[in-house]
């Protein structure tokens, strides 16, 4: 009786029913993983009051992946791939888009130049960001993080609007925090 | 009624997410714009149709490229526009960037691209080295027209 169920289940019709059945879920969550969402565990102090070490956040991509990034606004949180090793990707705050004026060792035109984004870490003691390796292209930006789940006694919105709000260009460059 | 209409579009959803799938994992068919890569690849006529179609596979993460590749990219001035360039020298290779006079060791994570037809001025002379996160694909094939059908 048993052997008998057993082998139904692994009966070779049935295996491939489980390998399509994989084939297809695989699909799914890539597609929604690489363009529409996920989720995100945070590590490392550079992002300190506002993030924890180890907290877990719902990240989304279509401002990147159905607004090219246009969408993005100044003081979102955004993940970035990192400008040295592309298999890592780093949780900073962008704190200016291209053009905006900086001062900055590191620009010495005193501007974000076209098409570069400025990321810094909201733990400016402890955070590698655009002030070690200067503004990163707009390509690396991923993914913006919205949502803040876990802890449960922390949770709360990291953005203030949603993907598809249009920044206008009129919107003034916020003052530097520091 | 209702009840059909869902089952098709499951049906319509999985198998775009199969696609999306193979696009983003395997690879896909693009067609080249522009003249920067003339006597490789042809893209400078106005008819979609007569220029080169080329198959990109796609990087994998551990994906290393050697000077020689075709590769495409975000563009590191204009994040909206994707590039195709040969990649002539990896990171820690030393170029010599035609608007300047001294020479340039490439950074780490970063590799030189250029333009095949050296009368295009807009690649790695004008923006620098590019990161390798801005990379998608590779371009193996020309496979369209039928006539240049090649590896590259």
């Amino acid at each position: 009786m048993q052997t008998n169920s057993i082998g139904k289940i692994f009966s070779p019709r049935n295996i491939k029913r489980y390998l399509v059945g994989g084939g297809l879920l695989y699909c799914v969550a890539n597609t929604i993983g690489t363009h529409i969402g996920e989720f995100v565990i945070c590590s490392g102090p550079s992002m300190y009051p506002t993030i924890h070490d180890g907290d877990l956040v719902i990240a989304e991509r279509l401002s990147v992946s159905l607004f090219n990034g246009q969408t993005l606004k100044r003081g979102d949180i955004v993940g970035s791939l990192s400008p040295y090793d592309h298999t890592q990707l780093l949780c900073k705050r962008m704190v200016a888009k291209e053009r905006d004026f900086l001062n900055e060792q590191l620009l010495p035109s005193r501007r974000v130049p076209l098409g570069h984004v400025w990321l810094e870490g909201d733990n400016t003691h402890a955070s590698t960001d655009s002030r070690h390796f200067g503004p990163v292209p707009q390509g690396l930006v991923q993914i913006r993080l919205v949502l803040r789940i876990w802890p449960l006694n922390r949770i709360g919105w990291l953005s203030t609007h949603w993907f598809w709000d249009e920044t206008s260009d009129a919107e003034a460059q916020p003052k530097r925090m520091r | 009624m209702v009840r059909r209409f869902f089952q098709v579009a499951g049906k319509v959803a999985l198998g775009g997410c199969v696609l999306v799938t193979i696009f983003d994992k395997i690879g896909h068919p693009a067609i080249v714009c522009g003249n920067s890569m003339l006597p490789t690849l042809n893209g400078k006529s106005e008819s979609i149709f007569e220029r080169d179609f080329v198959w990109l596979s796609s990087l994998g993460p551990a994906y290393k490229p050697k000077p020689g590749d075709i590769i495409t990219f975000t563009s590191p001035k204009n994040a909206d526009q994707v590039h195709i360039k040969r990649c002539t020298a990896i990171e820690g290779g030393v170029v010599k960037p035609k608007r300047r006079d001294e020479l340039m060791i490439i950074p780490t994570g970063t590799y030189w691209m250029e333009s095949d037809n050296p009368h295009n001025a807009l690649d790695s002379h004008v923006y620098g080295p590019v990161n390798r996160g801005l990379m998608h694909a590779r371009a193996t094939h020309v496979i369209w027209p039928p006539q240049r059908w090649q590896q590259i």
